[in-house]
């Protein structure tokens, strides 16, 4: 059987018929169907079930405000809990039924998902009579203006006129979902879903609009509000406005027998309209006790019988739970009649949910019997209004609706009174909330979960606000609606993504050798978003043996590293000297051009937050180096410090990390191959001394040498423009012996000089004194009371108790057994059973060692200084190692190897 | 000497030109572009055949054509640190890179992934912003009614350029 019309249908192309299929089942379409209107179309009425009933579901609705007909779809990359209403029908399109869950497809979704930010001054949401009118007036101004509508197409008239405007966009088949702070609103467009296997694959399935709106016209309408009655989740109820909506957008017929019950005009004139069509109206019943005579007479004039003062009482279901009859109380008493289809229409709610999202207020209107917008946003400068029936409700009503939600309904029915389909919430649900002492609608909400499903009460929210009022014997004025917050309608994670995937989800940053760095085939570590070289493995060898090779290479001969990725700043200004000194522990203004300095910066907690050195390049410019992870915050800290507290300070700070490639040169014949690379600079020792730097030619480049070392070594660091990063890495690649090495390597030769890693060995909760690095507080600026960030938290009692944790060096007892990172420490043979094992401290770095040829590793200890030659069990999973408390600085701490 | 030096620069993107052609649309980098940060002065500083771009009230960039003097600074860079006494002049030829972008359908490119508004109504000829693209930092500016240029920073290039790519393909 077929209740596809012969003819009409304003939105099909019965030119182009599809197939698609649910459960299976094959089911002829034509282009322009909707899921709900093919399967309407072919007298399929089971769409999904009751999520704990189990009790069957069909179409209720005609668009957002569908509460039943949710599938999952299985083509194309698939989806879940897709509205049956909303969902465009193509050549192969395939859905299956579920009940109340669908699930996550599985695999990758290769589809290509989308993101626009967008800019006007007026946006409009929904295309219809009123929001074009706001369109073309706003259009006319000479503004950008953005109109969205969720069909797939404008209907107006003027439509044309709209869309050939050139500062006029036209989204259709959008959702505008959230209107957020700042006129920032939020609209998912649908671009390709309804292509099917036709869609092409470089165009976006579906695109998130950012839009920033100076003013937002609201021209969303209303959604149609149900009835309820026991039984009212029958497949065969349906609201009235969306039957007729069916005749009239797809030719197809929603029933063949009917009943249609309502509480205002437009339910009736929806009820001509399927008379009109060829539904067999047994009768229309109305609540109310007077309606508009026009639409009595039209009524009349079609046969079909109008009671008044009526109300549907029941409802019988045949063997499969399908609407088989309706009960039907009417002034002479209940009349039982023979149906298959019962439309049912409360009222109009105007579609005010973007003005809630944006702060407004609603009112319940008794002339429109629905929630309107009332105050404003409390944001005066969000320059919202709201056009059309979404302001008044209902549009060319005589007669007043009633203001009806529910007739009598016993305990013992109450079960079977749905309020929320989706959720299998009822009327029961609600009285019990009632017992249980619940008066605000937004608890009874979250007691009852109703209006929380996926369509977020859009079919029966008002109408259980209605509800509740009735079974708190208080006016629905008094009992307000709940707030609606975005998303309008769910939105999938996909988009939510956009292009951000992949490759693309996060940058990856690298360096100007990075070119050499894949070519060598080496394994490449994170840091923060770089990509750097972790080890340097000659064929067949394994992390561990590369690692003591390239340690013994920059220990006993030379090798290179990559340090691009250094954090630097350059620092400009008659001031800087001041600044430095106020920022860095240390004193940095006595510093000479020519020369490098140290330096710990604290936050004003006196907690170590970074560390690196400081170059004075002329009277007035210095230049900055940061950890590679900090390179930003270090920036921001300087420009908060000066811009908020010293505005008086002459010095601006410039980024230039990534304008200079830098190699690091490490070892005892480092000075060779620099003398080499460099043939006219004094690389004698008392020509460049450490913590120096000379401006040179290496390589025939020109590079800026520091020399620096952060292994204990003899090293220097050569800064080239970045551009001749890749030439100075492969000049001094093909110097003669050198062994390139990565940060592993980098990180054991600075442990086993005690060098911490900021972020590694301190986590903000370390101060310079915690670290052993009291020498790094400039004793001139606390003798002069100078002040700089952190130096009053460092001289708190709390800064200097004895019990503080220490960074102290561990080796293992045995001198052979390896410590994990992040190991615990804890009294030796502490029994590990016992809850809580007391602690000590823990691990913060651990490696092999070829120089001091055993394992060691740094640690925070409590009171640590003291402890020295103390025995500890470091424990990681359980399993103890006995380690031995040392000075955190293992290897050369003289310092006798820096000089080469 | 010079020249062999010369030629062995590489820019960010390394061997690989960023080459987007559709109807409506050109992306290409330029590298070796000279790019000079200026801060401290409220005068644009004025180069011979640059683009000044204003990223602050004191606060330049300075975008000329690319330098062949082997220097760790470049020429412009060390002119106008002479001409402009006091003001803060960092060469910063290797820290950024220029995309260029051209034809009606740059703007749109870049609005997949651009918060900002790139009319040119609220973006004129000669102006810049600065904000992100893509999760990384840029400034772009209008060098005509059709045209714009990108500064990114050279270690977010290549992200820049793949991410250009894809948000391309339905312009070509």
């Amino acid at each position: 059987m077929s209740s596809r019309l012969p003819t009409g249908g304003t939105r099909l192309d019965r030119s182009r018929p599809v197939t698609i299929s649910i459960d299976g089942q094959d089911v002829p379409a034509f282009v322009g169907d909707t899921l709900a209107s093919a399967l309407l179309g072919s007298d399929v009425r089971l769409v999904s079930a009751g999520i704990y009933s189990g009790r069957p579901r069909g179409v209720m609705g005609v668009g957002a405000e569908e509460s039943n007909a949710f599938v999952q779809v299985t083509s194309g990359p698939g989806e879940p809990m897709v509205r049956a209403t909303e969902l465009e029908v193509h050549e192969g399109l395939s859905v299956e039924r579920i009940a109340g869950r669908g699930w996550l497809p599985e695999g990758i979704d290769h589809t290509r998902y989308d993101k626009v930010w967008a800019h006007c001054e007026v946006l409009v949401v929904g295309g219809g009579e009123a929001g074009v009118t706001a369109a073309l007036e706003a259009a006319a101004r000479g503004v950008r203006v953005v109109v969205c509508d969720d069909r797939p197409a404008l209907t107006d008239a003027r439509a044309g006129e709209l869309v050939s405007h050139p500062d006029v966009r036209v989204l259709t088949r959008t959702t505008v979902v959230g209107a957020h702070d700042h006129h920032h609103l939020v609209a998912v467009e649908r671009r390709t879903d309804h292509l099917g296997d036709d869609a092409p694959p470089d165009v976006a399935r579906r695109r998130l609009w950012h839009v920033k709106a100076a003013e937002v016209v609201l021209a969303t309408g209303t959604q149609e509000r149900p009835l309820v009655f026991p039984d009212n989740d029958r497949p065969g109820v349906m609201l009235a406005g969306a039957a007729a909506t069916y005749v009239r957008r797809y030719g197809v017929l929603p029933g063949h027998r009917g009943v249609v019950w309502v509480a205002h005009d437009d339910g009736l004139a929806d009820a001509v309209a399927l008379a009109d069509a060829g539904v067999e109206l047994l009768v229309v019943a109305d609540v109310r006790t007077t309606v508009t005579p026009a639409l009595a007479d039209a009524l009349a004039e079609r046969g079909v019988p109008l009671v008044l003062g009526a109300e549907v009482v029941g409802t019988d279901g045949d063997d499969d739970g399908f609407l088989y009859r309706v009960h039907l109380r009417g002034p002479d008493g209940v009349v039982v009649h023979d149906v298959d289809l019962l439309a049912v229409s409360g009222g109009l709610n105007p579609a005010v949910q973007l003005w809630s999202q944006a702060g407004g207020k609603l009112a319940w209107s008794t002339e429109a019997a629905g929630f309107v917008p009332a105050a404003p946003p409390p944001d005066a400068a969000y320059p919202l209004s709201v056009v059309g029936s979404a302001l008044t409700g209902a549009t060319g009503a005589v007669t007043a609706p009633a203001t009806f939600f529910c007739g009598d309904v016993d305990d013992a029915d109450a079960a079977r009174v749905y309020l929320d389909p989706q959720r299998d919430a009822t009327l029961a649900d609600v009285r019990h909330a009632h017992l249980a002492g619940l008066t605000s609608v937004e608890h009874v909400k979250r007691f009852t979960t109703i209006g929380t499903a996926s369509d977020q009460g859009r079919g029966f929210g008002v109408l259980t606000v209605g509800v509740l009022a009735q079974v708190l014997g208080r006016p629905v004025t008094e009992v307000g609606t709940t707030t609606y917050r975005p998303p309008y309608t769910p939105l999938p994670f996909g988009l939510l993504a956009g292009r951000d995937r992949g490759a693309l989800s996060d940058p990856v940053r690298v360096t100007a050798m990075h070119d050499r760095h894949l070519a060598a085939g080496v394994p490449l570590e994170d840091v923060g978003q770089w990509k750097r070289p972790w080890y340097f493995p000659q064929r067949g060898e394994s992390m561990h043996d590369a690692v003591l090779r390239e340690c013994r290479a920059v220990r006993e001969d030379v090798g290179m590293m990559d340090a691009s990725t250094l954090g630097k700043i350059v620092c400009h200004g008659a001031d800087v000297g001041e600044m430095l000194d106020r920022v860095y522990t240390g004193l940095m203004s006595s510093l000479k051009v020519g020369k490098v300095r140290y330096g710990v910066m604290c936050s004003p907690d006196g907690m170590v937050a970074d560390d690196g050195t400081v170059a004075r390049l002329s009277d007035d410019e210095w230049l900055l180096t940061t950890t590679t992870g900090n390179a930003a915050s270090v920036l921001d800290t300087l420009e908060e410090w000066q811009q908020t507290e010293w505005p008086d300070l002459d010095a601006r700070f410039t980024s230039v990390t990534e304008q200079w490639a830098v190699v690091a040169l490490a070892g005892p014949r480092s000075r060779d191959v620099l003398a080499g690379l460099a043939p006219d600079l004094d690389v004698s020792a008392e020509g460049f001394a450490f913590m120096e730097w000379r401006d040179a030619t290496v390589a025939g480049l020109p590079v800026r040498v520091m020399r620096i070392s952060f292994s204990g070594e003899l090293a220097y660091e050569l800064h080239v423009p970045a551009a001749w990063g890749g030439a100075l890495w492969d000049a001094v690649a093909s110097a003669g012996g050198v062994t390139p090495y990565g940060t592993e390597t980098m990180h054991v030769l600075r442990a086993e000089k005690g060098y911490p890693i900021v972020g590694q060995d301190t986590d903000g909760t370390v101060t310079p004194v915690d670290l052993g690095m009291a020498w790094a507080i400039s004793p001139k600026k606390v003798r002069e009371g100078r002040d700089f960030v952190g130096a009053r938290s460092l001289v708190r009692d709390e800064s200097n108790r004895p019990d503080r944790r220490h960074l102290v060096g561990l080796v293992p007892v045995d001198g052979s057994t390896a410590i994990a990172e992040g190991s615990q420490l804890v009294d030796a043979g502490a029994d590990l059973a016992a809850v809580p094992v007391p602690m000590h401290g823990h691990v913060t770095s651990a490696y092999a060692s070829v120089a001091l040829g055993t394992p060691f590793a740094l640690a925070l200890l409590d009171g640590g200084r003291d402890r020295l030659g103390e025995e500890l069990d470091a424990v990681d999973l359980r399993v103890p190692v006995r380690v031995r408390v040392t000075e955190p600085v293992p290897y050369d701490p003289e310092g006798e190897r820096r000089d080469g | 000497m010079t020249a062999e030096v010369l030629a062995l620069r590489e820019g960010p993107l390394g061997t690989e030109r960023l080459d987007v052609s559709g109807p409506a649309l050109t992306i290409v980098d330029e590298p070796f572009r000279t790019l000079v940060d200026v801060r401290g002065t409220t005068t644009a500083p004025v180069v011979d055949g640059a683009w000044t771009w204003r990223l602050g009230p004191d606060w330049w960039l300075v975008d000329a054509p690319a330098s062949d003097a082997v220097a760790l600074e470049s020429p412009v860079a060390t002119s106008l640190r002479s001409a402009l006494p006091g003001a803060s002049v960092v060469d910063v030829s290797s820290l950024r890179t220029v995309f260029v972008l051209t034809g009606p359908d740059a703007r749109a490119v870049l609005a997949h992934g651009c918060s900002l508004d790139l009319d040119p109504r609220v973006l004129p000829v000669g102006a810049c912003v600065q904000g992100m693209l893509a999760q990384a930092q840029v400034s772009i500016g209008r060098t005509d009614a059709d045209a714009l240029r990108l500064h990114v920073r050279a270690s977010f290039a290549r992200h820049l350029a793949a991410w250009l790519r894809d948000a391309s393909v339905e312009y070509l």
